[in-house]
């Protein structure tokens, strides 16, 4: 990695972060989420300008592969809820597993109805 | 916040617990990749228990931890925005999949939430307790964010989209074999809806092909569930 591609990475995060404030001041007047407004803009830019900056989408894989990183926080502070809930815990963590399970039968049926083709040949696509 | 408090934020226990976090992230991949990608393994669990771990042993309260690494939650909002990028390069086959796709996406978004909360309806919780299942099959700082405005609990919601993608992937290889689901298009829809990062993660070992309709999935469910959810609570409440 040269020197000018780190430049051009700092830029480009840099990019990200000014995303997010420009996203952070349209929060004060729409009611939606500061990183989406952010994302929405950033979308809009990305269809003005045609293609995506490779430094921009270098950063962003790299960032959007760790994203991992940005959970464990939020997973340690579910601990302190997790006490709370105490009795009513199971019941809770059952609605989470029972919604995920019922989810993800329906649109894996009505995917699979949509684009699946019985008579093609799906085994060769379905080697990975 | 005044001035002495900002100062005290910077404190060698910040330090220390930033550089733990990040440490531990890399133990936890490099375990999870040692265990050739065992879902249970997955790096937020592992990662997650290190860090209880290390708190216990040094009576660190989770409230203190989480106050020590709120630069890592600064992180979060330009990451989401990093999401715009992927989006823009699957918008072709957001054209292409067109109407069905999309349909596939919403009644999976839709369905979700709704069983979640209507199963805890159920019973007695708290309002804030009921609405951080709402935003459970979207990713992690979109949830935090549109939890915050629904009057959800963040960090209550963040761990339910945790878990939730965590179970997904789980539940995935039993699943697809139920619903005959063969198509790698059909599986990626089904995991970025549902299980949004950990599941495209997830797509992508499966098929590329599976790994980009996935990730058409978790924007567009994101972004569409953080728009709905705010906009059906300032209607209804």
């Amino acid at each position: 990695m040269s020197k000018n591609d780190v430049v051009k990475a700092i830029l480009a995060f840099i990019t990200l972060i000014g995303f997010w404030f420009l996203g952070y001041g349209l929060s004060h007047f729409l009611a939606l989420p500061a990183s989406l407004l952010g994302l929405l803009l950033l979308f809009i830019a990305l269809i003005c300008l045609g293609r995506v900056p490779s430094a921009l989408a270098s950063v962003s894989q790299f960032c959007l592969r760790h994203l991992s990183l940005f959970f464990i926080p939020p997973l340690v502070a579910a601990w302190f809820y997790a006490k709370q809930l105490s009795d009513n815990l199971w019941l809770f963590l059952f609605a989470v597993m029972l919604s995920t399970f019922v989810s993800l039968c329906i649109t894996s049926w009505l995917g699979q109805r949509f684009f699946g083709s019985p008579n093609q040949s799906d085994q060769q696509d379905d080697e990975g | 916040m005044d001035w002495p408090s900002m100062i005290a934020l910077v404190s060698l226990d910040q330090l220390f617990w930033l550089t733990a976090t990040l440490l531990v992230y890399v133990l936890a991949v490099w375990i999870f990749k040692y265990f050739s990608n065992n879902i249970l393994l997955h790096p937020i669990i592992v990662g997650a228990i290190l860090i209880g771990g290390i708190s216990l042993v040094s009576h660190t309260s989770v409230l203190d931890y989480q106050h020590y690494v709120t630069p890592i939650n600064w992180m979060l909002g330009p990451i989401t925005v990093a999401l715009a990028i992927p989006l823009y390069q699957q918008i072709r086959l957001i054209y292409t999949a067109g109407r069905k796709g999309i349909v596939v996406i919403i009644i999976g978004g839709v369905i979700a939430p709704l069983i979640a909360i209507g199963w805890l309806g159920l019973f007695d919780f708290s309002d804030p307790v009921r609405f951080s299942v709402l935003t459970k099959s979207i990713t992690t700082p979109l949830a935090v964010d549109t939890s915050k405005i629904i009057g959800g609990l963040p960090e209550l919601a963040a761990a339910v989209v945790v878990i939730t993608g965590i179970l997904g992937v789980m539940f995935s290889q039993f699943i697809f074999k139920l619903t005959r689901c063969t198509d790698p298009r059909a599986k990626g829809l089904a995991l970025g809806t549902v299980s949004h990062a950990i599941g495209t993660a997830r797509a992508y070992q499966l098929h590329t092909k599976a790994g980009a309709f996935s990730t058409m999935a978790l924007c567009v469910n994101g972004i569409l569930t953080a728009i709905v959810l705010p906009v059906v609570f300032m209607l209804f409440t």
